[in-house]
Parts: structure tokens; sequence; C-alpha cells
């Protein structure tokens, strides 16, 4: 089951998915299958800030999960991985049930020593030579071949991360953490990349934080929704569409308001008021809607689908904020 | 090990802190040396043969305390060594990899600037047995004082305060050396000279011109003091290389236990089983 938070944590559950009044809604158990790391009532304080304050139930990742973690700039997506990866001191449980070996991460930051050339730093961490045929074909699908014998320092950002994903996936590890992996890479590496990591991760278990909602659109089954340090939205994929039913969202200018005719239509307040989103129901709503835009010569634009259920969860989320205060 | 004594190897002789002071300063010292002494003969053997010693000692110091503690406290604290924790890569292997790559460099910046003082300053070798002993207790040395500059370094984790206290240290041993054999030994207080006589740095400066000139094999004062501080450092860099990664730590900790309770699960199913 998926679990929904307020701002306080899990009081206020909906009732359609717990399991009585004031129950906890428990996170999805694979039966006789135990996490392969599970977070439990993690929180993060610096200074005087709650920068991190995730609820006292599991959040529980099984093997062969991959899940997306969403969130504006802010949220707390680098914290909890910094947390996972031990990274940061942090109050709460992380129950990692993987080796040292099982896991691969990759950062937003990755610290290199400067002078040490892309060669040297791969035959260290794969303990092969570059001339070795199986890396040589690794090394092919990150299109690391031309960079060798470049010193790290002199790396541009995409060739970084590029490099980064390459050494982290070279021993196969049971458990990737990505933090926003598509980052800096042109669109075509962004797929040639995403598509390497979906095949060497295929009933492995990825963690990846992005603000590319197509990198994990077909990709996760799982996605974890952060806003200030606190769980919008922990479940499934199917369970994220149940509770938050959306046919498509459509962006338009925010200063087309007045001339738009949004009818029933929920329409809410995109990228710091600068856009609209309007939410429809079915491809009706959808076609009436966008007829109507053109008519009235405002430019609209379809969101992916699953940006838009983030922002429907968002704004519910905020607005159930808002209620409480 | 290899693989990570190669790139820790490359990584050294690309920076210049580390050609200056483990290839550089060495030569530097026995051409000073070698100059300002140049008209000064003891028993028809040119004065260096007599100041080696004491030139090598000079040169240790800076290579470990300042050269070889700013490297690593480099490799600490741009946070390298843990991103490549995070690969797998150990430590230990990592801090073993870069001491000998840093031994290695400082062992060649010593043959050169022996080089240096055969070639221009009528430095003599001494027989076999005695240079091979010499050689031997050298690198014993060397390898002492490398260990206590990573220590330093790892301790530090900022390459600037590597230099300033890599500077004290510095002038701290050769006060030492001078203490025992220097212009300071006559006069230095008897708790001062029970100091200086703790560092093995003091005893190169002090007992291995008699294994350069002939005179004896061994310098043993040097060599147990020299074997407390190798093994007390080798023992403190077993453990901060241990205490390098909480998140390599808390895996290994959580994996510690859960073989615990399987085990004691294994036991409770075979005890009801009985």
């Amino acid at each position: 089951m998926p679990i929904f938070y307020d701002r306080k944590g899990m009081d206020n559950l909906e009732s359609n998915i717990s399991e009585g009044p004031g129950a906890k809604v428990l996170p999805e158990k694979s039966p006789g299958e135990s996490p392969i790391l599970s977070i439990r009532g993690v929180k993060v304080k610096r200074w005087r800030n709650q920068i991190l304050d995730l609820p006292d139930e599991n959040i529980d990742i099984f093997l062969g999960d991959t899940v997306g973690l969403i969130g504006e700039n802010g949220a707390g997506k680098t914290t909890l991985i910094n947390c996972i990866v031990g990274k940061i001191a942090y109050q709460g449980s992380i129950e990692r049930n993987f080796t040292i070996q099982d896991f691969g991460v990759q950062f937003q930051y990755n610290d290199y020593d400067p002078p040490v050339k892309v060669k040297e730093l791969m035959e260290a961490v794969c303990q092969k030579s570059v001339s070795n045929p199986e890396l040589k074909a690794a090394m092919k699908k990150f299109e690391l071949e031309g960079i060798l014998p470049k010193k790290v320092k002199k790396l541009s950002g995409g060739e970084r991360k590029r490099l980064t994903l390459f050494l982290a996936i070279f021993k196969k590890p049971k458990l990737l953490i990505l933090d926003e992996p598509t980052g800096a890479l042109d669109y075509q590496k962004r797929r040639k990349i995403l598509h390497t990591l979906k095949v060497a991760m295929d009933k492995k278990t990825v963690l990846i934080s992005t603000h590319y909602y197509d990198d994990i659109e077909d990709w996760a089954n799982k996605i974890l929704i952060l806003e200030k340090g606190k769980v919008v939205f922990f479940g499934t994929v199917k369970q994220l569409e149940e509770r938050y039913p959306l046919y498509s969202l459509i962006r338009i200018p925010m200063d087309m308001r007045e001339k738009a005719d949004f009818g029933s239509l929920k329409v809410i307040e995109l990228d710091d008021e600068v856009n609209l989103g309007v939410a429809t129901q079915s491809e009706e709503e959808e076609d009436e809607f966008m007829a109507s835009c053109r008519r009235g010569g405002i430019p609209a634009h379809r969101e992916e689908k699953l940006y838009g259920i983030y922002v429907l969860a968002l704004d519910e989320f905020k607005e159930r904020a808002q209620d409480r205060q | 090990m290899k693989y990570y004594f190669a790139m820790s190897i490359k990584r050294l002789l690309r920076a210049p802190t580390a050609l200056i002071f483990d290839l550089a300063y060495p030569v530097f010292i026995v051409v000073l040396d070698g100059v300002l002494s140049r008209h000064y003969m003891v028993e028809d053997k040119s004065w260096l043969n007599y100041n080696i010693s004491a030139v090598i000692a000079t040169s240790l110091v800076p290579m470990a305390c300042i050269a070889f503690s700013m490297y690593a406290a480099r490799q600490i604290g741009n946070g390298s060594v843990t991103r490549l924790n995070y690969f797998g890569v150990k430590t230990r292997w990592l801090m073993l990899a870069d001491l000998l790559a840093q031994t290695v460099c400082a062992t060649m910046g010593i043959a050169l600037a022996m080089i240096a003082g055969w070639l221009w300053f009528k430095l003599k070798a001494p027989s076999a047995g005695y240079f091979f002993a010499y050689i031997l207790q050298i690198f014993y040395a060397l390898v002492t004082i490398m260990v206590w500059g990573q220590i330093l370094g790892v301790l530090i984790r900022h390459a600037m305060g590597t230099v300033v206290v890599g500077l004290l240290a510095t002038f701290f041993l050769n006060f030492c050396s001078n203490v025992i054999s220097g212009t300071l030994a006559q006069g230095a207080p008897r708790g001062v000279q029970i100091m200086a006589e703790c560092f093995p740095m003091s005893w190169v400066n002090y007992k291995m011109p008699a294994i350069w000139l002939g005179h004896s094999y061994w310098a043993s004062k040097f060599l147990w003091i020299a074997a407390i501080w190798l093994a007390t450092g080798l023992v403190i860099l077993w453990f901060m290389s241990l205490a390098g990664n909480p998140f390599i730590r808390a895996v290994q900790k959580q994996k510690i236990q859960s073989i615990g309770a399987k085990r004691s699960k294994a036991e409770t199913g075979a005890a009801a089983e009985k």
C-alpha cells in the first residue's frame, strides 16, 4: 500500500487506503522477502531547520524495485541519499541489507583527485587494464574511449557524469543510487546512457533522483515524492495513478488566465506562478480544452503524465498543509 | 594493488611539491653542503662523507612532514578517497599504495643526491657490506618517517594546515638532531636531550656517519627506537583506514549483525529439532 503523509507525518491518512481509523499505512511488502533498503523515521536537522523529516513507517525498497525520487529543489532528495550512503549524520534508522560490493552510487558532484587521468582511475576502480576486452566493451557504451588520456580536472560535466556512471555500474551492483544522473548530458547521450542503465540494472534495485520525469516514466515501479523534507507519497506507480487520477496536464502561460475557458477543470499554478497547469480527466476534456485554447490563441503544451500527477500530489499536500495551519 | 600503485606514483610525479621536496631538495642540500665544504678534507675524505647522513636526515623530514603529509591531506580533503570508497576501493590499499609511491619517490631523490655527491663532491661509497647496511637503515628511517607523514596528513586533512604543521615538525626534528649530535649537544639540558633521543631522525644524524665511514654496521639504538615508531605508526594508520567511511562501517556492522541473527536463528532451530 502507498504511504501518504501530512505535514506532521502520518496522522491524517486517507481512509480508502488505511487499515482502519488511526491506522498507519503500511509500506508494500513482498511476502517472504526482506527489503534491501529500509528507511524509518529518518530526520536531519541543520542548524534549526528540519531539512528531512521522514515518518516512522518503513519506506521499504525490495530487490528489483526501481524507485523514482522526485521533488523540487530543496525537497530533501540529496539529503536522503546522503543519509542512505552515510555521508551525513541523521536520527532514525536505515537498514541496509547488502554488502559494499553489491552497491553503487553516483552523486550529483563526484570528487576525484584532479591530477589523476581517467585511464588510471578506471584501472584502479575496475582492477583491470583499459586494454581488457570486457572493460573496452563497457567503456564503449558510455563513450569513454576518447577521454582516457585526459586528466579528471579537464573533464566536462557530462564526461565526468558518464565516467562516474560507468564506474558505479561496472561491478554490477544489486543496488544503484543515482542522484540526477542525466543532469549534464545532451539529449542523445542521455537516451543512450539511460538505456544502458536500464539494461544493466534489469531485475536489480535502483533509487534514482531526477528532475526529468521521462527518465523514470517507463522505468520506475515505485515513486517517492518529497517536499521540504517530508514524504508526499510513497508507493507504486499504479497506486500513485489511482490516488491522483489524471488524463493529462496542459500548461498555459499565466498571463492567458483571463482568456482561457477552464470550465470545471482543476487549475494549478506552476513554475513559481509563471504558468498554469490544467488537469484533464479524459481525452474528451483534453480535446475540448485544447480546442478552446486554439480558438483563443492561447499557447498550450501537454506535460509528461508523471509530472502532471506529481503536480497534483504536491498541490494536495500543500492544501492539506495550509488547512492545518 | 598494482593499479593503485600505478595511479598513486603517476599522480605523485605530477605534484610540484613532490617533485620539489622528493627529488630536487635532497640534491639541492647535497650541492649546498658540498659547495660550502668543498675545501674541507678530513683524513683524505671530503667533508660530505661525514655529513651525508645529516644531509639525508635533513631531506627526509620535509619529504615526509611537508610533501607527503600535504599529498595525503589533499586525497582526504578533496573527497576523492571517499568517492573511491563508494566504488568499493578500500582505504587501506589506497593508503598503502600512496606510502609505497612516496617511498619510491623519496628513494629516487636520495639516490640522486648521492650520485650528485659522488659526481661533484668526492663522496666515496664504503665497501659493499657497509654500503648495503647503510642503505638498508636509511630506507628503514625513510619508511618510518613516511608513515608518520601520512598520519599527519590524514589527521589534518587540509593541505595548508599540513604545511604549517610540517614546517614546525621539520624545525623541531632538526632541533632534536642538533641536540644529540650538533651544535647544541653540549649545552642542552638533560631533559631536552632525553626527549631528542626519542626520535629516530636524531639517530640518523648521529650514528649513521659511522656506518658510511665503515666503523660499524648497525646503529642499534636507532633500530629499536625506529621500530617502536614504525609499529605504532602502522597501528594508527590501520585504525585510520578502518575509520574512514561511515557508510562502509554501517554496512559492515549490519552485515555482522545479520550474520549473528542468522546464526542464533539456526542455533534456535537446531535446539528445537533436538
